[in-house]
């Protein structure tokens, strides 16, 4: 017996200390990222979006999904991509067309960003014509049914589980801002590309997001540059013994030694702003100013990039946020500010006598309900932040008070703005 | 990382477990028995109370590199030391029982490396100051005498933060720090020299958790009973 | 289950020979008890009853170490007084009472024991506690918040006296939510649903420290998705974090 009791008790004692686990969720699928849109032409695009009705998958991935069309640009190539964004454990679908020519089959993955819970998915387009199940040819006839099945699988298993969207309704039209904070998601929540990463910004459009976050800092050198965190720290980079304040070290410095913790390099603010405007179809960006000290090189890019964007006929807000007090005296310092847009994040009272535009409140003083109404009768917009708890996304939104929500779990905010009916 | 703490904690349980057994085998001595009925304090009444005493100690030895070392791929041909000189200082309080409790610093390499970028000479060293709230234990205390194995051998443990120092030489020098939470644990043998005198050896293992430094170290040590009341 | 394949697909032998050794080191301690009785002394977590009609208590302080998850690059030990108090009913059996506050945010338990001497050395208990938390803020431009939540730690601890005066303590707990609401201005979000949290193992030692002042000095690991300390955060992560704890308490 004694035996026994002890051996168990040594390995219960090794067991916990086993300590923290490690979570991972590396992606299964590989994107052709093939230029153009195959089948997928405007029409059928046009006529997939909507709110959808999940019957097998639902216990998954909950009884309504929403998918939208978002597109990437690579020069003169553009690529194409279906996100789902869905009501359960922050999950969300990536999917590409494929090549096949009998049919429109997309492929790509699923992702739960409240866990690492990811796996490959394949669904083909049908349509419902008087009863009957068919491929989707293209054509939707008065009556028609868009049902959209197929298979998805999970980490340790191909594809193997059914699904089945049937269409429900189209996606609700209210202009509504999805911000997606550090310019997609939380390292943390084990996304494909680092958080402030080019990559990330590339992503964030499938994540739901319709605008960014980012956050600026200046390296020793004065260089604008991407980074969260007041230290380089094993959450953002990869282990290379170098710590203390990023703004420590010069930008060849960080250049050469300094990996975001996927491998990607620490992009430059102007790099930032050359992949919003090139490559994405995001219609906003917001400066978090994370520094101390003079505002002039992030003005200068933020009308630079302005006015690039307008020349190329897109509508792109870039506003510098304002945090802090400090940040505050900083866009007070700055010459001709009067053309540079702000977002104020501390009181009503000071924003109105800042002149900003756009007023953000944390979501965690909650509604306020009288401020926000004030606000906006004075013409202001109104965005709360980092607002990433499901069920507060769901009633922030339901208040239909808010011009947008910064969130880390933009697909939670695509999901509940886009089956919202007025 | 994982396994070698884990052989680690196993080998110093074991150890602690082992000497235990032998410890309650024996009888208590005749000395050990006012100390005996000290502690049974539920059935006796006792007023009077054992010296307490300051005990300094000082050390240093060598150090070993014990995680996974991060060396940019950038680098080319690098070269990585995981050898230290750590020096260490701990006051701890030596109450009547077999419980100490102190506070612990000093300093130690962690690693470094060299290489080139483009030609250029490269180099990044990276040390901590641990700043450690100790608990100590002999391993024998009611039992035996000052010769025996069991009480000169200790066991230690602390927790608290790691002042961690980088310098990186490369187009220019710069030198940071960042904190981290920590943990450290130890084993000793300590011998005496004089009334109040000793000497020690004790291997040790420092790790700070946060920015994942850990290194496992052989010190020397003085140890001075500066003070008892 | 991991951990045993592990023990025999390990290719080191020196890495056997310390699973082996400490195995065999923990049966040997256990073989060496002597039959005599031993005394009463006081403690918190050691499975001994306090004598029938008896309080035991202690005052301490725990420090938590914050996840990186959820605190990112601030990764600080946040302590909490605590409040511990027991109370005999029969020789085997006692109520227990905890009682963590931070001010801002406290957590109240109760529960009870039923133990299991084995040996003279050797004590067994199973108990089932109950606490309820609490915690609000009201700070100008960053929070009106206030939540609060029901949870249940069914737990079985293994005692043994190492030595007179040295005993050693682990015990195994589950966490189970029973019950969470919080609120942000006058939104509310509730979740009334009973799930397994996570786990913790406590490793404690207890003995005399100073005079006639014993102490209880250890460790305890929870791996949960939930935390009453970071409330807060509003953490959205459904994966086990990992929370380590030092406990340290003087037993009055």
């Amino acid at each position: 017996m004694k035996p026994i009791i002890y051996s168990l008790l040594a390995l219960l004692l090794l067991v916990s200390l086993s300590c923290r686990k490690t979570y991972e969720a590396p992606v299964p699928y590989d994107f052709t990222n093939l230029p153009g849109s195959g089948q997928f032409g405007t029409a059928v695009r046009s006529v997939t979006e909507g709110v959808y009705t999940v019957s097998n998958g639902a216990s998954e991935f909950g009884d309504q999904v929403a998918l939208k069309w978002t597109y990437l640009h690579n020069g003169a190539d553009t690529s194409y991509y279906l996100s789902v964004f869905t009501g359960k454990d922050a999950a969300y679908f990536n999917l590409e067309g494929t090549p096949q020519t009998d049919s429109l089959v997309l492929g790509g993955y699923w992702r739960k960003l409240v866990n690492d819970q990811i796996g490959l998915v394949q669904l083909t387009l049908r349509v419902k014509h008087q009863g009957k199940l068919q491929l989707y040819k293209g054509k939707l006839a008065s009556g028609d049914t868009m049902v959209i099945d197929g298979l998805y699988g999970d980490k340790n298993s191909s594809l193997s589980h059914p699904i089945t969207f049937t269409y429900n309704r189209p996606l609700n039209p209210r202009p509504f801002s999805i911000m997606a904070h550090r310019s997609g998601g939380r390292t943390s929540d084990l996304l494909p590309a680092s958080e402030n990463s080019v990559e990330i910004i590339k992503l964030a459009s499938r994540l739901g997001a319709t605008g960014i976050e980012v956050d600026v800092r200046y390296t020793k050198d004065g260089v604008p540059i991407l980074y969260h965190d007041n230290t380089l720290n094993l959450r953002l980079i990869q282990k290379n013994g170098l710590t203390g304040p990023v703004e420590n070290y010069t930008y060849q410095q960080l250049s050469t030694f300094v990996r975001l913790i996927n491998g990607e390099k620490i992009p430059t603010l102007e790099e930032a702003m050359e992949t919003v405007v090139n490559n994405t179809a995001l219609n906003f960006v917001w400066l978090d100013t994370k520094y101390i000290g003079p505002m002039d090189k992030v003005q200068a890019i933020q009308q630079k990039y302005r006015q690039k964007a307008l020349q190329m006929g897109r509508d792109l807000r870039i506003i510098i946020g304002l945090p802090s007090t400090e940040a505050v005296d900083s866009y007070k310092a700055l010459a001709n500010k009067e053309n540079t847009p702000i977002l104020c994040e501390l009181d009503t009272a000071l924003t109105r006598s800042l002149g900003a535009r756009i007023w953000a409140p944390r979501w965690t003083l909650g509604p306020q309900t009288a401020e926000v109404q004030a606000m906006k009768a004075d013409g202001l917009t109104v965005f709360v932040w980092t607002l990433d708890e499901p069920e507060f996304i769901r009633e922030f939104i339901g208040q239909n008070q808010f011009d947008g929500i910064l969130s880390n779990y933009s697909p939670v905010v695509a999901f509940y703005h886009y089956t919202e009916q007025p | 990382m994982l396994p070698l703490r884990l052989q680690t904690i196993r080998w110093v349980v074991l150890f602690l477990l082992l000497s235990l057994t032998a410890q309650a085998q024996r009888i208590p001595s005749a000395r050990r028995q006012r100390r005996l009925q000290a502690i049974e304090a539920d059935s006796l009444i006792d007023t009077r109370r054992g010296p307490y005493t300051l005990v300094v100690t000082a050390g240093g030895g060598l150090s070993y590199y014990s995680t996974h070392l991060g060396v940019p791929q950038t680098i080319d041909e690098p070269h990585l030391s995981r050898f230290g000189t750590p020096s260490s200082l701990r006051v701890m309080w030596y109450p009547d029982h077999r419980l100490r409790v102190g506070l612990e610093t000093g300093w130690t390499t962690m690693y470094s490396y060299r290489g080139k970028v483009a030609g250029d000479n490269t180099h990044v060293y990276v040390s901590a100051v641990p700043i450690l709230v100790v608990f100590s234990m002999p391993l024998g205390w009611l039992t035996g005498t000052d010769r025996s194995v069991a009480r000169r051998m200790a066991i230690t443990a602390g927790t608290g933060l790691y002042v961690n120092h980088s310098r990186l030489d490369y187009q220019g020098t710069v030198m940071s720090n960042t904190n981290s939470l920590g943990w450290m644990a130890a084993a000793s043998y300590t011998y005496p020299i004089g009334r109040r005198f000793r000497i020690a050896g004790e291997l040790k293992w420092f790790d700070a958790v946060a920015v994942e430094n850990a290194a496992f170290t052989a010190e020397l040590q003085l140890v001075w009973r500066a003070f008892s009341w | 289950m991991a951990t045993i394949q592990h023990l025999y697909t390990s290719r080191t032998l020196f890495r056997r020979l310390g699973w082996s050794a400490l195995l065999i080191g923990l049966t040997q301690s256990g073989i060496a008890q002597s039959r005599a009785v031993w005394p009463l002394q006081p403690g918190i977590y050691f499975p001994q009853a306090p004598l029938p009609g008896t309080w035991r208590k202690s005052v301490g302080v725990v420090f938590t170490t914050t996840p990186p998850e959820l605190t990112e690059e601030i990764r600080v030990s946040v302590p909490a007084i605590d409040f511990n108090v027991q109370r005999g009913l029969s020789k085997n059996f006692f109520l227990t009472g905890r009682f963590q506050t931070q001010f801002v945010q406290s957590n109240i338990g109760l529960g009870f024991r039923w133990v299991k001497p084995f040996t003279n050395r050797l004590f067994m208990s199973a108990g089932y506690d109950i606490t309820g938390w609490l915690g609000a803020l009201q700070i100008k431009d960053v929070f009106s918040s206030q939540a609060f939540g029901v949870e249940t730690f069914p737990n079985v601890s293994v005692g043994y006296k190492l030595t007179r005066d040295l005993r050693f303590t682990f015990r195994t707990e589950a966490i189970i939510d029973l019950y969470y609401r919080s609120q942000v201005g006058n939104l509310a979000v509730e979740y009334n649903r009973r799930a397994v949290n996570g786990v913790a193992f406590t490793f404690m030692l207890e003995q005399p420290f100073y005079h006639q002042r014993h102490v209880s000095v250890g460790i305890r690991g929870a791996y949960s998705n939930f935390n009453w300390q970071l409330w807060s955060l509003f953490d959205t992560f459904d994966r086990n974090l990992f929370y380590p704890q030092l406990i340290f308490g003087f037993i009055l």
